[in-house]
């Protein structure tokens, strides 16, 4: 599953809450690409999540989009590696490094991707929109505690969100929060299980 | 955009040959793939040890620039470049894709990586060479799928050699020693040029005029590389850049880095 969204909205708080909610059931692994290689990757370790050698850093040459989306050829080989190495896998999370609205995963790498957001750069974000905005398979909306500090409409968001999105799912979520994941959890829940038949939908 | 269309003369398809003419110098599609930096195999997080040689003040701008790439295309450069051929030379051995997976070739590739581990002294730069490689059999072996890349990918899990791979994937592709020497000169002398865009902000056209002025160059370096590769392994180009090896092992070991060599 591919976690992306800009710099700062809360991608790796996300990981990190995921690991600490599914990894005494399931056999977890991280990729990160980051811009300085390892930063996020080093925050997972310190956060002591998942054993250390299930989190590996992608380098992405100043592009995290390329390495994301157009050449996904070292997350894959990492992905393969850490299959390898810890079979079987039920889940491997992929990291986006912190980039634009543009920046997608390719379904060549991952089968579902999650798209952060935050609100503390005001409410025009899901309104200006951009492919992981509109096309990912959950957005999250992180932050809402500083919506009244920022002058952000939450309800603005939701709406403009369901415009660019259609049917697709939108959360608004506290990450910092104790259990301000447990929504994505339960999203996350019913796409393995999706998987697990088979009838996960694809791009 | 308006404005008049511009008058369009007579169409100038009139007077090519027909289509069944030979074209002097056909190129196959297999290089001007492996060539474009777009090609999937993640050589785009590579700057080919421009991100330590700009750390380390060795390159800051395009004169040094100008000077780096020279000397790599004429150094690894040539080294590479031999190593593809010989590499392509031995997956078209056995026939064009048809026999040229059979284990019994197994033996002559693990001679033909033997000798490129010889030639790169750097274990950074080595282990960086097998990712590359390993990349790009297993992005290629989908693009033309058949029993040599298959077979390759199954004998080195941790990856052959960059250039080897370059050889196998060329001839899988349809293509010939030359081509892919062509191809590993110009890719030793692009990708430095590429990074160092991202890393110094120098003018795209203008990093891209040094290539370009390079191009007999490239020529030249392909040309050697592919006739030195028709000898015996030992004659095989083995050029190398100390201060490229230096650099390597001081980016590997380094704490922080946008570039994965």
């Amino acid at each position: 599953m591919g976690v992306g969204g800009p710099v700062g909205s809360g991608k790796t708080a996300l990981v990190a809450s995921l690991c600490q909610l599914l990894s005494a059931e399931m056999h977890l692994a991280v990729v990160t690409n980051d811009i300085y290689t390892t930063e996020d990757a080093d925050f997972l370790r310190q956060a002591g999540v998942l054993d250390e050698e299930r989190i590996v850093a992608v380098e992405t040459g100043c592009c995290p989009h390329t390495a994301i989306r157009d050449d996904i050829a070292a997350n894959v080989d990492a992905v393969e590696a850490l299959e390898q190495r810890f079979a079987p896998l039920d889940l491997v999370l992929v990291e986006s490094g912190g980039d634009n609205l543009t920046a997608t995963f390719s379904y060549g790498l991952v089968d579902v991707q999650i798209f952060v957001v935050d609100v503390s750069g005001g409410d025009k974000v899901p309104r200006k929109g951009g492919p992981g905005v509109s096309q990912s398979d959950l957005l999250v909306v992180n932050k809402t505690d500083l919506a009244p500090l920022v002058g952000a409409d939450l309800a603005v968001m939701a709406a403009d969100a369901a415009v660019a999105r259609g049917a697709r799912p939108v959360l608004f979520t506290c990450l910092r929060q104790a259990s301000g994941a447990a929504p994505i959890e339960v999203w996350l829940r019913q796409q393995l299980a999706l998987h697990r038949r088979g009838t996960l939908a694809g791009p | 955009m308006g404005g008049p269309l511009p008058v369009l003369g007579p169409s100038p398809v009139v007077g090519l040959p027909p289509v069944d003419r030979p074209m002097a110098g056909g190129t196959p599609a297999v290089v001007l793939l492996l060539a474009d930096g777009r090609f999937p195999a993640g050589g785009h997080a590579h700057s080919g040890g421009m991100e330590q040689a700009v750390s380390a003040g060795t390159v800051a701008g395009p004169a040094d620039l100008q000077a780096w790439t020279t000397g790599v295309l004429w150094t690894v450069g040539l080294t590479a470049a031999g190593l593809a051929a010989a590499g392509c030379a031995l997956g078209l051995a056995g026939g064009p894709g048809a026999g040229a997976g059979r284990r019994d070739s197994l033996p002559r590739w693990a001679r033909l990586q033997s000798e490129a581990d010889a030639r790169l002294p750097s274990a950074a730069q080595r282990t960086t060479s097998c990712r590359l490689g390993r990349q790009l059999v297993r992005s290629a072996g989908r693009v033309w799928p058949g029993p040599l890349l298959e077979a390759l990918a199954g004998a080195w899990p941790d990856g052959l050699h960059h250039a080897l791979a370059l050889g196998a994937v060329t001839a899988a592709g349809g293509g010939l020693p030359a081509d892919a020497a062509l191809v590993a000169a110009f890719t030793t002398a692009m990708t430095p040029v590429g990074a160092a865009v991202r890393l110094l902000g120098i003018d795209p056209v203008e990093a891209t005029a040094i290539v370009g002025r390079l191009g007999p160059a490239v020529q030249t370096v392909a040309a050697e590389a592919t006739a030195a590769a028709t000898g015996p392994l030992r004659n095989l180009p083995a050029r190398s850049a100390p201060l490229l090896d230096y650099l390597a092992e001081h980016h590997h070991r380094r704490q922080g880095r946008l570039f994965a060599s």
